[in-house]
């Protein structure tokens, strides 16, 4: 097999179907390439390191496709890489268009009107997926993706997605993202884990939007410092005026709390309050 | 929030008074420990009568300590001198439940055992009891559980945040009787940590949608109102007015026999020798009970030459029925529109009741220990830390809390 990430003939090889591969990033869990499929059109292709637990990637897809929004990028096709490769697990998914929250944090704090269209599509999706009892885990601007005219947001990688009436597939360790997880999921908490771990990772996210940072990274130098800031330190509010109410600010206050039995208790109770602040603006 | 009668020693009459002035409208709830059954459904059928609700507290907090001659009288009462489980459990329940059919209730509180610690003992016991619930035929009472907590629990935010997150998953649970233990046995409390965990238990249950009744209460805990808290409950005594495990052991309430007047707008109690001291020096109107208070049972004090020579037409269940008048006077009127306005309401009174009792103070005029300045910072931190934990979610819910 090729070097990782995989060469285009072997890809070819292993995906007739698709042409025009173009290697678009890699993380620990996974290689993204864009491609075009002969029926579906352009798809983003996820092909998986080799052994890597099928539950897990089971639990990707169910959750997917059982959100099934807009804002969550669908899945085409999903399998096994043929032989000798067939423990490579591989998931073609809808191609969006556009450019991560991170990428657009680049430029500075967003606009009170952007920050409140990625509220409301992620408060939709968690909303969906709170009434599935799935948790996404790891919401932060790298997994917020954003459409090119801005009209929508788009949340990505549901690979570590819990679903809460299941076995949990980690052990002693809880894959998430520090700086942007909660003190449940940093103290493996597992028992606590809920959609207000969601509403904290998104608070955390939404915070960055409007401050262009974020306070428990922010010129930390190391990650038990950004750990211990997390554990000790609930967000300050953000900065009111440029379109930024105070009503922004308390909700992103309340998704915030350290302690997630101070936090705002639903998505749905969440979305609802970002509405009325949408309709006001 | 509304204002319940915490049922003691020698309440019967006085319960009767009030429930006439109040035409029923309140709750009583009754003490096993004070009356035998008999007693107990008689005092019952009567404040039915007069249309008010009756609640039994069963008491069981430690069923070691908490069994008094009376209680034994009852056949709910365990007959091991521990919390029952199992096949004990349900009798005691099934027990209970007949025990309510009888006095006329119509909702019943499940007993529950003083919680020294958020373990997987208490845990385990708490499933125990809402799975017997569970399976008995409770014959249409709607059960409130008792929810007992030790000041080891109430100083330990950690064990505060692991006690609301363990309720959060009890979603049958709708109704709680909540005991706080004060630390010492205090009737008034300096803690502002105990104060604001306290308050912090009662907002983070009334936002899960937990109806709170809070038992055993004296006006500190009129702050509950800020916490969102349907009812507090109060009586005569001062071992109906905190939660006291070791009062339980006494015979009656009696031990300390002093009279007392109750000064509702400065929260302070005096005895006649204050009063006294303030007419010398011209102030005995500040101590007054203004007529929206809705009681007279003090006027005497106010009328005549000296406050303490009109002792004999201030008697004893006038001290206390002056107490729980103003009390549920005050109850009642703690809760306004929105949070911002009760929470500033609170804070209002307790400024104004800490500039006239300094100025008092200088006078010779105090209520000694049971005199509120020395409560008044501890008391304001605690609110000031419920606006800063939970202000913007009981605003944004106050509507629906309350």
């Amino acid at each position: 097999m090729s070097a990782w990430p995989h060469s285009e003939d072997f890809l070819q090889q292993c995906f007739p179907a698709l042409s025009k591969f173009s290697f678009v990033a890699q993380g620990g869990q996974k290689a993204v390439y864009s491609a075009e499929h002969n029926e579906a059109g352009q798809i983003a292709l996820k092909v998986l390191p080799p052994n890597q637990t099928p539950e897990r990637f089971d639990r990707e897809i169910d959750a997917i496709r059982s959100i099934a929004l807009k804002q969550v990028p669908q899945v085409v096709a999903f399998g096994a890489l043929p032989p000798p490769f067939e423990n490579h697990l591989w998931m073609m998914e809808q191609w969006i268009p556009g450019y991560t929250l991170r990428d657009r944090l680049i430029a500075g704090p967003l606009t009170s009107d952007l920050i409140l269209k990625i509220a409301t599509d992620m408060l939709e999706v968690l909303a969906v997926a709170e009434s599935k009892r799935i948790v996404h885990r790891d919401i932060k601007p790298e997994n917020i993706l954003i459409l090119p005219d801005e009209s929508h947001s788009m949340l990505i990688d549901f690979g570590i997605a819990r679903h809460l009436d299941r076995t949990s597939l980690t052990g002693v360790f809880m894959p998430c993202t520090i700086g942007y997880a909660p003190i449940e999921q940093l103290n493996v908490l597992k028992a606590e884990i809920d959609v207000r771990s969601d509403l904290f990772s998104l608070g955390v996210t939404l915070y960055e939007c409007c401050e262009g940072i974020n306070p428990f990274i922010e010129n930390a130098t190391s990650q038990q410092e950004v750990v211990d800031r997390i554990n000790s330190n609930s967000l300050p509010r953000i900065s009111t005026g440029n379109g930024k109410s105070e009503e922004l600010a308390d909700l992103i206050f309340c998704m915030t709390r350290t302690e997630r039995v101070h936090r705002i208790r639903t998505a749905i109770e969440a979305l609802v309050w970002v509405k009325e602040i949408s309709k006001k603006v | 929030m509304k204002f319940y009668l915490q049922y003691g020693y020698g309440m019967g009459d006085l319960t009767k008074a009030l429930l006439d002035r109040w035409s029923g409208d309140t709750t009583i709830v009754l003490s096993p420990r004070d009356q035998v059954p008999t007693s107990l459904i008689t005092s019952a059928k009567a404040f039915n009568k007069k249309h008010a609700e009756v609640l039994i507290d069963p008491q069981m907090y430690s069923v070691a300590i908490t069994k008094n001659g009376k209680n034994r009288d009852y056949d709910y009462w365990p007959t091991k001198a521990t919390f029952p489980t199992g096949a004990q459990l349900a009798s005691s329940i099934d027990e209970l439940v007949d025990l309510n059919i009888s006095a006329g209730a119509s909702r019943i509180i499940i007993p529950g055992e003083l919680a020294t610690a958020i373990d997987a003992n208490w845990k385990r016991q708490q499933t125990e009891v809402r799975t017997a619930v569970d399976a008995a035929d409770l014959a249409d009472l709607t059960p409130i559980y008792t929810l007992a907590i030790a000041p080891e629990v109430l100083s330990n935010k950690a064990a505060v945040n692991s006690l609301l997150s363990e309720i959060d998953a009890w979603k049958e649970v709708r109704s709680i009787y909540l005991i706080l233990k004060q630390p010492g046995n205090e009737y008034l409390l300096d803690n502002a940590n105990i104060l604001a965990n306290s308050l912090d238990i009662v907002a983070g249950l009334r936002l899960q949608g937990i109806e709170v009744i809070v038992g055993y209460c004296n006006h500190q805990k009129l702050i509950m109102a800020a916490a969102g808290a349907n009812a507090i409950c109060s009586g005569t005594w001062l071992n109906v007015r905190g939660f006291c495990l070791e009062k339980f052991k006494e015979n009656d309430g009696m031990a300390q026999r002093s009279k007392w007047y109750y000064a509702p707008h400065l929260l302070t109690e005096f005895k006649m020798d204050a009063l006294d001291v303030a007419h010398t020096h011209g102030h005995l109107n500040a101590l007054a009970t203004l007529a929206g208070y809705g009681s007279d049972f003090a006027n005497a004090l106010f009328k005549g030459p000296q406050p303490s020579l009109a002792d004999s037409q201030y008697d004893e269940p006038k001290s206390f029925k002056h107490y729980l008048q103003c009390m549920k006077t005050q109850a009642t009127a703690a809760v306004l529109p929105t949070f911002k306005q009760t929470f500033d309401q609170l804070q209002d009174n307790l400024t104004f009741a800490e500039t006239q009792l300094k100025a008092l103070h200088r006078f010779g005029v105090s209520g000694q220990q049971r005199d509120f300045l020395q409560y008044i910072p501890a008391t304001r931190d605690a609110l000031n830390s419920l606006n800063a934990l939970r202000g913007t979610m009981l605003s944004r819910k106050w509507g629906s809390i309350t």
